[in-house]
Formats: structure tokens, sequence, C-alpha cells
């Protein structure tokens, strides 16, 4: 039975979801982009108000389904937040554009939500529909700029592998039910599976990998990265990305998957693989977003090191390492491709190498916040990036993962040079002084404002975020008396 | 009264008070910033005057908590290691900007990198935690990379790429070093204290990986022979003023940091003894090999500058008393002396457009001054009794008779080699025939005299009278040396 406090702790979803019908009845009723952009970002920021409200009735379990807690909210909180960029960005970036925009609110909207089911998901069934609420709305937002064949491309190619990977999901999560007769993550941690549902269980890990982008999973991504616009692109690469490894280090700690000596083999190898391919990959890119889109595979890479340690040095440390990390890749990755959104033109995207030539001569601000975002992402000190590249060693070394952060360390090295090749380019004299650009997108540089003061606060000044980020995961006791 | 704050942030002040001028105003961009470094000067002279030299614990202790969270402080304070390089640094930065005169293209954004390079070269120096001192180490780049790709010569783009790869490379190492001190740590505190006694109850092979890890990223920095390619580059396209500080101060950075090292690590140290002296041999033979080779003045220095490094190592090695008495003094003096060579090489340069040895000949008919000045500097980089360099290796040279015995051969070859190029250029600069071009260099004045004679004036003080400064280090050393003596690590 679902009582009022149990709706009353759903409230981040439920006004989310209300916004969604809001927006897509206002964009039928009268056709405006400016109108439907307003509505969604209120929206949002009204659905990110809710969340301080319920955040004393948590940890609450609401029907086996979905489990609202501490963890679930704060990366509700950063998924809203990410989805809020995105539609700044998206009103900067469609603004200038031909079609229809108004929609693209409403797949935004429809992305949160299905990330925000997938924070708080308990159970198979929450965990599917959560997944496929993201990925719809994601193949819709990615080939929205319906002329342009590389975005159709990357729709395509992004809905058959996801589609692909679907399958294997369900395929997974049957093969495990028919073993352990339960879907609920925790329940499943008390019947420790054999030989099917260990196969199951690295189906529905092949499922999550591809949605990581982990290698060998990995192949859509600079495509799909490349083609979808650019704020697009910066939403699928944190709120998609973040929600299946909020989902994943969930799912691993209640359901004890971590402690299946083959699963975490495999999570460590593919950790490694992801990190080194991720990064060398990148390395001979000439065009930004693809490089954006290794080095998101290296980054992903880096993630995992926290499930991996999260056996030895318990949940609670490796989901905060895993929250401030991806807080610290949100606020980095959607800077970067928020400079990319401003960057680029009315009639193309600014995504070659070439066209960052000299930025620090033409447009100084937007070359600073690129540098600080990329630096970060390098993992320099005094940057976010460093922060949480700080959590993944500190929780790697305490879990003795000296392979994986053998690997972070070489990753990071390759990093440098691909992000500083970057920074490199934007520091060079132009050749010419070009016209200074008569577009003054104020959101978009307010938003980037944000978003640099955040990277040097979680750099030089960490302790109030992080105690903000502070987990308080649900660890289930039986692993303890397992082990 | 927060000395060492008002140190460290004085060039903040100075550099936020240069991006409010406008960019036109070049006469006072410049006075803000050189008034910005005669404060600091003027700062670190007092505390040299104040500073207890009968002790050896951290003086002017400043320390606020930063991030409660990992455990790091704002912490910072001197020691007879520390005094010396923040003096060194402070005076170095000002001959920089004196000597900075021909810079005429963004002078506005020229003199902010420079000072943003002052206050994260005397952070590293000041910094009495690990997570601090990690950040200045970071912060020097930044500038650095800016200085070297905007203002430099004809590669400064591979040769700032270069630079910054080669140190952030290194500088992963020592952060994994660290980072593995760190979590054995029960305090979970990052200050030098504190890691300091953790790292020396760490097992030995442990200790000896922690060390390898700081080898590498402190011996970047240094150079030491195998990872030093990104010096000649570097030093020879940085425009001069940013040579001075790279080779008089920065490198001087990886030496303190090992120096830092050894005090945490002694098990490792002795250990590694002969490894590091070792490297540190034929990081002086193959330096001074290079530079002999070399036609351009510049390119000399900056070889040279890796066989006096390697003195330092190899101070460092001896792990004794006049071992790391040498390893200090050499750093001050080298620090000095290479500051000089690169501002005089700077200046004439400016004047005469060519570097090439062999042009400059019978320069001391037009240019008594100039002629004067790279003499006494290149006498002094060759160890020329009652010079810095001299006294510096001498100890140097003697502590590792001490620990060696007879393979202290190579380091006197590398003396001798270094005796060769120096005394060959200093020839040319005096004999030869006179060229035509070269008959209207004007000679140092004014300003650049003084930055000139101020080093001179060090060199020639550090060694007629070494007592004062051997004094101001003498207790830190002890304390250090004291630890190898009795063998209780």
């Amino acid at each position: 039975m679902i009582t009022t406090t149990d709706l009353l702790a759903l409230l981040p979803l439920i006004v989310l979801s209300a916004v969604a019908v809001i927006v897509m009845l206002a964009i039928a009723v009268h056709r405006n982009h400016r109108l439907a952009f307003l509505l969604t970002v209120a929206g949002i920021l009204i659905s990110l108000i809710t969340v301080p409200l319920v955040s004393d009735l948590v940890p609450r379990l609401i029907t086996p389904l979905v489990l609202v807690d501490r963890y679930a909210l704060v990366f509700t909180v950063m998924a809203y937040a990410a989805g809020l960029v995105a539609a700044v960005l998206c009103w900067e970036y469609f603004r200038v554009r031909e079609g229809h925009q108004e929609e693209v609110y409403l797949l935004i909207l429809t992305a949160l939500l299905g990330a925000g089911v997938l924070a708080a998901a308990h159970h198979f069934a929450s965990f599917f529909l959560g997944l496929e609420i993201l990925s719809v709305s994601l193949f819709a937002l990615i080939a929205y700029p319906l002329r342009e064949i590389r975005a159709l491309e990357a729709g395509i190619k992004y809905l058959v592998l996801s589609g692909v990977a679907s399958a294997f999901l369900l395929f997974g999560m049957a093969l495990v039910y028919a073993e352990t007769g339960t879907m609920e993550f925790a329940v499943l941690g008390g019947r420790p599976g054999t030989f099917p549902s260990v196969i199951g269980t690295i189906l529905i890990l092949v499922a999550v990998g591809f949605k990581l982008s982990l290698v060998p999973f990995h192949l859509w991504t600079a495509d799909v990265y490349q083609g979808a616009p650019a704020p697009i692109t910066a939403l699928l690469a944190t709120v998609s990305k973040g929600s299946v490894f909020i989902l994943l280090l969930r799912y691993g700690l209640e359901s004890g998957v971590f402690r299946v000596p083959v699963v975490s083999v495999l999570l460590a190898l593919i950790a490694v693989v992801s990190m080194l391919v991720g990064n060398f990959l990148a390395l001979r890119q000439n065009n930004v977003k693809r490089i954006l889109a290794y080095s998101s595979i290296g980054h992903m890479g880096y993630l995992l090191v926290a499930p991996v340690a999260a056996n030895v040095v318990g949940g609670n440390l490796a989901a905060e390492a895993l929250l401030v990390y991806l807080a610290a890749y949100f606020a980095m990755t959607l800077a970067a491709f928020g400079v990319v959104t401003v960057m680029s033109p009315a009639d193309r995207e600014a995504e070659e190498l070439d066209d960052y030539t000299g930025l620090f001569w033409t447009r100084p601000w937007l070359a600073t916040v690129f540098s600080v975002a990329l630096l970060s992402l390098a993992g320099i000190p005094l940057t976010a990036g460093f922060i949480g590249k700080f959590y993944l060693f500190a929780a790697g070394s305490q879990g003795a993962l000296w392979m994986l952060l053998g690997a972070l360390i070489i990753g990071s090295g390759l990093g440098l040079y691909y992000y500083i090749r970057i920074v490199f380019q934007m520091a060079q004299a132009p050749a010419a002084l070009q016209a200074r650009p008569e577009a003054r997108p104020v959101g978009a540089h307010l938003v980037l404002a944000i978003l640099l003061l955040l990277i040097f606060g979680l750099g030089v000044y960490p302790a109030p975020f992080i105690d903000l980020l502070h987990p308080e995961i649900n660890v289930p006791k039986q692993s303890a008396a397992q082990q | 009264m927060y000395i060492l704050s008002q140190i460290l942030w004085t060039p903040v002040v100075g550099a936020l008070a240069i991006l409010a001028l406008p960019a036109q105003q070049i006469r006072s961009i410049r006075a803000t910033a050189i008034t910005s470094s005669v404060v600091v000067l003027m700062l670190t002279v007092w505390l040299l005057f104040h500073f207890d030299t009968s002790s050896s614990a951290i003086q002017f202790p400043e320390s606020l908590p930063w991030n409660a969270e990992l455990g790091s402080y704002y912490a910072l304070g001197v020691d007879g290691f520390s005094l010396p390089m923040v003096v060194l640094s402070a005076l170095l930065c000002l001959v920089a900007m004196l000597a900075s005169e021909s810079v005429n293209t963004r002078v506005k954004g020229y003199h902010f990198w420079l000072l943003a390079l002052e206050f994260g070269m005397i952070g590293v120096f000041l910094a009495q935690d690990w997570a601090l001192f990690y950040v200045f180490w970071e912060l020097t780049l930044i500038p650095l990379f800016f200085l070297i790709d905007q203002w430099g010569g004809k590669r400064k783009h591979t040769a700032s790429l270069n630079f910054v790869l080669y140190t952030m490379g290194g500088s992963v190492f020592m952060l994994v070093s660290l980072l593995m001190i760190f979590t054995a740590s029960s305090e979970h505190s990052t200050t030098m204290e504190s890691m300091l006694a953790t790292a020396r109850s760490l097992p030995r092979e442990q200790q000896i990986w922690i060390f390898l890890g700081f080898l590498i990223g402190f011996g970047v920095k240094m150079p030491v022979f195998p990872i030093h390619g990104w010096l000649p580059l570097a030093h020879v396209e940085a425009p001069s003023p940013v040579s001075i500080l790279l080779s008089g101060a920065l490198l001087k950075m990886g030496a303190y940091g090992l120096l830092k090292a050894t005090g945490m690590l002694p098990e490792a140290a002795s250990a590694l003894q002969s490894v590091l002296a070792g490297i540190a041999l034929v990081s002086i033979v193959y330096g001074a090999l290079l530079a002999w080779r070399q036609t351009d003045l510049k390119a000399m220095i900056a070889y040279s500058s890796i066989s006096h490094m390697g003195v330092v190592l190899l101070g460092i090695a001896a792990l004794n008393e006049a071992g790391l008495l040498g390893a200090v003094l050499q750093m001050t003096a080298h620090g000095l002396i290479a500051g000089a060579l690169f501002l005089l090489i700077g200046l004439l340069y400016e004047r005469t457009h060519t570097r090439e040895i062999s042009d400059y000949s019978s320069l001391v008919q037009v240019t008594p001054r100039f002629a004067f000045f790279t003499t006494l500097a290149l006498l002094a980089s060759m160890g020329l009794p009652g010079s810095a360099g001299f006294v510096a290796e001498l100890h140097a040279i003697i502590g590792g008779f001490q620990s060696f015995g007879w393979v202290m051969v190579f380091a006197s070859l590398g003396v001798l080699i270094g005796a060769s190029y120096a005394i060959r250029t200093a020839a040319r600069l005096f004999t030869g025939p006179m060229r035509p071009e070269m008959q209207n260099v004007r000679d140092l004045h004014s300003h650049e005299l003084i930055a000139a004679g101020t080093l001179a004036v060090g060199i020639m003080a550090l060694g007629l009278v070494p007592g004062p400064i051997v004094e101001l280090m003498n207790a830190s050393v002890n304390e250090l040396s004291m630890i190898f003596s009795h063998k209780n690590f």
C-alpha cells in the first residue's frame, strides 16, 4: 500500500513527470520556443526544490520497485542540475537553427525522469523501465536535427546498439529470475547464484557496459558523440552515463554481484582496458567531440575503480568516491560541451581542433572556461577532477587494486597529452584576428561561469561539497556475514 | 604577523593590480611588477635577519585547516633548507623583472604570468603540507607554459609542450608516492610532519618504491640524467628572464623536494645510495660533455645546468654532513651563477642577435662590463676558488669522497670538462679579431648593471665569506645527517 508519505518521498519524480506533461500540453496549445524553454527551466527548478523537502523522509522503500535514499537523491540533484544546464545550452543552440525546437525540452525532461528512476531503482522492473525511458528519449534527442545526416546516423546507431543491449539485459534478467525467483536487488543478495545466474549477471553487465561505453562495448561512442548536437552530447555524457553508474553500484552492492569472483575480475579487466584503450584512441583524434568521446571511455574506466573496490572498502566509501567523481565529471564535461555549444555557429558545429586556434585571443572567456574544464578532466590539482581522482585513488589503494591504479596513472598521463593539446591550440596566436562574433548568449555564459566556480570550488575547498555529497547508501547486512 | 603569508601573497596582489591596469600603460605595469617583487625581496631579507640559526625546527609557522576531509592544511614555514631558496627565488624574480625591458609584446600578460610564477615558486618552498606543496608545484607549470609558449624563441611551441608534459608526467609519480604514504597514515593528514612520521614507519621495501616515485617526480625537474630531455629546449627557447628563473630557481624545486624525500624515507635513501650516486656521476659527466659540444652559448649554459645539478644530487647521495651541506650550498650557488649567466646572455643576445660563441670575439674592447661579469660567472661556474661554486662543489665532493671513495674521480672529470668549456668561452670574449658588427654593442647600463652586480656580489660573497650562509643551513643539515650517521631510522 502506498501511503501519503511515500508519495511525498517520490515528489522529485512526480513533479518532473507533471512538468513533462505540462510542457507537452503547452506545445500542443501554443507552439513557442521561449515558452517551452521557460516552462522546462521552471519545472526542473521546482523539482530541485522538492529534493530538500523530502530529504527528511528517506531512506524509504516504496513498493519493492523504488528505494528513495540519500544516495538516490544526491544523484537526482546532480542529474536535474545537468538537465538544467543542457536545457540552457539547447536554448542557445537551437534558437539560431531552423525547425520545430520545442520538443527538445520535453525529451530532456523525460530523459531526466528516466535517470531519476534509475537512481532509485531497487528492482529489475524499475531498472529496465528507467533505462528505457532514458534511452528512448535519447534516441530522439540525438537524431533531433532531422535534416542532418550525421545526427540521423548517430541516432540510428545508438538506437540499434541500444536495442541489442536491452535484449541482452532482458535475457540476463530472465536468466537470473529463472534461477533465483526474485527480481529485487536486496533479495537477490541472499540467494547466491550458480552457473545460469552468473551468466545472466554477465549479460546484464554487458548491457550496462554498452550504456557506459566501456571497452569492448564502446564502438558507438565516438560517432554518436560527434553526430549528436553538442548540448545533447553533454546530456548523454553526463546524465545517461551517470545514472547507469549509480544503478550499477547499487545493484552490485545489494545483490552481492561484486563478490562473485568472475564478475569482479571481469569488471577489473574492463576497467583497465577502458582506461588504456579510451586514452590511447583519444591521442590520435583531431576532432574535439571525438577526443571528448574517447576520453569519456577512459573516465568511465576510472569510475569503475569505485565498484570494483566496493568489495574491500565497503559500499559507503565506494559510493562516496563515485558521487564525488561523478559530480566533478558532470561539471567539467558540461563546461567542455557548453563551450563547444557556444562556439558553434548557426550552420555547423565547432568541433575541429582548428576551430579553437587562438581562442585565447579572440574569445578569452570561453578559452579560459574550456582550459579549466580540460585541465580538470586531466586531473590537475585545484580543480574538481583532481579531487575526484584522489577519491578513486584512495578507494583503490585501500582495496589494494594496484593494477587498476597503475592503469589509472598511465591513463591520466596519456590524458594530459591530448587535453593539453587542445589548450595549446587555443593558446597559439591566430593567423588573422577574426571579427568578434556578435551573438552574446547570456544564459550560456552564466551557466559556464557557475560551472567554472563549481570546478574550482570542488577543487580548492571541497569540504562543504563533500558533506553534501555524502551518500549514506544502504549496504545490506549479509554482505558482511558472507565474507 | 603572518610574515610568510605576506611574502607568498604579495605577488598575487601585484598580479591582480596588473590585471586591473589598462594594457597600454606599459610603464606602470612594469613599475607594479617590480615594486611587488622588491617588496617580496625585502620581506624575505627581513626573514633572513630574524631567522634563528641555532634551531632546525620549522620557523614562523602558520597553519589553517584547508580541507578537513583530506586532513590538509594551509601550513607554511621555513627551515634552513627552504629559507635560502625563498630568498634566492625572490632575488631572481626581481632580477628577471629588471631584465624584462626588452619584452614589448603583450607586456601585461607577461608580467602577470611572471608574478604568478613567483607565487607558485615561493609557495613550493614555504609549504609545510604536502597537498599544498603539490598544488604549488603544479601551479608553477601554468605560468611557465604560457611564458615559454607566448614569448619564447623559434621552437617555443615544442619547448613548452615538452616541458609541461615531462614535468606533469613526472609529478604523477610524485603524486602516487604521496598518496601511498597518505593512505598508509593513521592520522589521515597531509602535513609534512605527519607524513614524515608515517613514511619513516613504513617497511623498507615499500619505502624504496615510494622513494623511486619521488626520484622520478623530482628528478625530472632537477633534472637528472635519463629524464633531462625537456631542459635544453625549454631553457634555450624561453625568453631570457624566464630562463633565469627556470634555471636559477625552478630546478632547485626538484632538489629541494628530493631533500625532503630523503628526510622522509631515510631507509630507502640509504638503500638506494649507490644508485643515486651513479645517476649523479653520469649527470655530472654527461651534462658537462654535452655542454662542451655546444656552440650556442645559451644551450651550453643549459647543459651545464645538468652537470651542476648532478653535483647537488651527489651531495644528497653522500648522506653525510659535508655532502648535504654541499648540496644545499650548490643549490644556492648554482641559482646565482646560472641566473647571472642567463641574464648576461639574454642581454647580449638582445644586442647582437647571435648566441654563437665564435661570434663574440674580443668583446672586452667594446663592452668591458659585459666581459667582466660574464667571465666572473663562467669562472664561478667552473668552481674557481673564491667563488660560490668552489665552496659548494668542494663540500659535495668531500662528502662524496667520504661515502664512496675513489669513484669521485669521475666527478673531478666533470669539473675538468666544465673548466675547459668555461675557459674556452671566456677566452673568446678577450681574444680574436674585432668584429665590425660588434662595434656598436651597448654595454650594460643602469638597472641591468644593478641586476648583474647583485648576482655577482652574491657569488663572490658566498665564495669569500661562506660562514653566514653555512650557519643558516647548518642546523637543518645537521639534523638530517644525524639520521644517517646513527642509522636509527
